[in-house]
């Protein structure tokens, strides 16, 4: 019986009872939140997670990272190892910096300045984060050049 | 012995029937060679693996102890009914800064996971075009909870982003309690996935050691054994980058995002200065009131008019109070530096003054009260009626606090009076009060 259950389903029995009891546990969270009147939203933005990741975000650095390589392989062998160094260089930063972006670009260019003026009781001025974004932005590149030129000065 | 018997009853079987669904056609990502990139493995999928099961855990567990923090069981304090029976315990007021460490934590170690996470997905993304797509049931349950651990784990970390800089612009929905039961979702199928994937894990740190592949420059790159894991490219490409200089980045992205952040968590000291990517990382001024403010006077409708000389405080308990605020200053006053917390991750250390609140209990006969409920003139929101439970009243260190560092409390800050209670969260140290119902059998 063990082997035709195992068949069916594709696992052993232990398998479906952690996956019925773990489901479940998550399923009880997910209809707490689909409970609520704001359910739509919920569920669009849960949604939205996953397909904006997966499907936009990811191809769009998949893109990036290939037009680099792209660049790297018109520079001729010997070229394509300097290039790669130095692209890695860029690539690194450029990362950080995007992450960066990424997160805080709510604050970097104000998107939450009447909420936040309203609660922290102080303007929120609408350079004071794109400055620091850029001075960190500026810093990390910066700082990788420093490393670029001392791996070049060892080498 | 027992670990291998309990991974092969958990993985899913060679011999399983037909797949259940018809398979996606074998075009553009859905083919396996689509994917080149010769760092994808079991090696670093688990190593990125347990950075993010230790740093996710962290953020689960203080998440867990915030909501506790607010003793959900007691009043109209819980901000979510889901599970409340679970917190059982009342929260300490020892040590002080004990809601400003989980807190700060949460935030710090969220914004830490975020590239840990996109590596992660980063990693494994050749398996969301795996063929064929459904294999058997139990394939397809793996599949469902991976697809609710990614979408739970990305809309809780990109909540939470948003809920810390103040941009609620299309959420459409009230973030707290939707936070919290995202988190139930993301708990249960992380189970599953951690249980899972655990020995997969283990046997890759203990084939290829843990820091093993890290000596290989980019040159020395090569993508591993085909048969060890689905994401293994089967045409890969050469490296452009090292695993070790992968791993770098992404830890750079980690550390940046939070050292950025964390001194706004400090509870005061001269790192507050380097939260340049932070919400409250800003200088304030020198002054006694130039502290945080979560929450303008004007935006919680109090007026002049409701805090000025016309101003007393009802104290309920077996005895009916009604005092001025020259009444409340003229009481034995005490003094403590205490920090305060917001749930979004910063706190402030700051000296307050004003009357203990186990003897304005005494004052109205009810030191043996089990529950204090504090009112505020600030109407309609949902911490404007606070109950705090026996512990926090009777600690010496809980105030009506009149005053901060030397003088009068701002506007902002709650003047006339406000509580201040130690390793409290921040919206229960209600301010502008104007009632305490010290409860009595």
């Amino acid at each position: 019986m063990r082997d035709s259950f195992r068949r069916g389903y594709g696992a052993e029995p232990l398998h479906l009872l952690v996956a019925l009891a773990t489901l479940a546990f998550a399923g009880f969270g997910f209809v707490t939140a689909a409970a609520r009147p704001d359910r739509l939203a919920f569920l669009l933005w849960f949604g939205g997670a996953v397909i904006g990741h997966d499907l936009v975000l990811f191809w769009l650095y998949a893109a990036v990272r290939r037009g680099l390589e792209r660049t790297g392989r018109r520079l001729g062998p010997g070229g394509r190892e300097r290039a790669m160094r130095a692209i890695n260089h860029l690539t690194v930063p450029a990362f950080v910096s995007a992450l960066l972006l990424l997160v805080w670009f709510p604050l970097i260019f104000g998107l939450g300045a009447p909420v936040y003026e309203r609660r922290a009781g102080i303007p929120l001025d609408p350079d004071l984060y794109l400055g620091r974004w850029l001075l960190v932005t500026a810093a990390l590149f910066s700082g990788s050049a420093v490393v670029y030129l001392a791996r070049l000065r060892r080498a | 012995m027992r670990v291998n018997r309990l991974s092969r009853a958990l993985r899913s079987a060679e011999d399983a029937r037909r797949p259940p669904l018809p398979d996606p056609p074998e075009v553009g990502p859905f083919r396996r060679d689509a994917w080149r990139s010769p760092l994808r493995g079991p090696w670093l999928s688990s190593v990125l693996s347990v950075a993010l099961l230790v740093l996710l855990g962290i953020v689960v567990l203080t998440g867990f102890l915030s909501h506790a923090a607010y003793d959900p069981g007691l009043g109209q304090n819980a901000t979510s009914d889901a599970l409340k029976g679970l917190y059982f315990f009342a929260w300490p007021t020892d040590p002080s800064w004990l809601y400003a460490l989980t807190q700060g934590l949460h935030v710090v170690c969220g914004l830490a996971a975020i590239p840990v996470l996109l590596a992660k997905l980063w990693a494994v993304i050749p398996k969301l075009y795996e063929r064929p797509a459904v294999a058997s049931i139990s394939h397809g349950l793996e599949r469902l909870s991976l697809a609710l651990l990614v979408g739970s784990s990305l809309f809780l970390v990109a909540t939470g982003v948003l809920n810390i800089q103040y941009w609620y612009a299309g959420l459409g929905f009230n973030f707290t309690p939707v936070h919290y039961a995202a988190a139930l979702v993301f708990v249960g199928v992380l189970v599953l996935h951690v249980v899972l994937k655990l020995p997969i894990v283990a046997s890759a740190l203990t084939d290829d050691g843990v820091l093993r592949p890290l000596r290989a420059g980019r040159r020395e790159t090569r993508a591993p054994a085909l048969e060890r894991s689905l994401s293994v490219a089967t045409q890969p490409a050469e490296a452009t980058i090292s695993r070790r200089g992968f791993l770098g980045a992404v830890g750079l992205g980690s550390v940046t995002l939070a050292g950025l952040a964390a001194g706004q968590s400090l509870v005061g000291g001269y790192l507050r200065e380097t939260a340049l990517l932070a919400p409250r990382g800003r200088a304030l001024g020198t002054g006694p009131n130039d502290f945080p403010v979560n929450q303008t006077a004007r935006a919680a409708g109090i007026t002049p008019a409701l805090t000025g000389a016309d101003w007393r405080l009802t104290v309920h308990g077996r005895r009916r109070l009604v005092l001025s605020r020259d009444e409340l200053l003229s009481l034995p006053l005490s003094t403590h530096r205490l920090p305060i917390g917001c749930v979004e991750g910063w706190s402030t250390l700051e000296t307050w003054t004003g009357v203990p609140l186990h003897g304005l209990a005494e004052l109205a006969g009810a030191r043996d009260s089990e529950e204090l409920v504090v009112e505020s003139i600030e109407r309609g929101s949902p911490y404007g009626r606070v109950s705090l439970s026996r512990g926090k009243l009777v600690d010496s260190r809980s105030l009506l606090a009149l005053r901060v560092n030397g003088a009068d409390l701002s506007p902002d800050h709650g003047y006339p009076a406000r509580i201040i209670v130690p390793a409290l969260p921040g919206v229960h140290n209600t301010k502008w009060v104007r009632a305490l119902t010290f409860r009595v059998a």
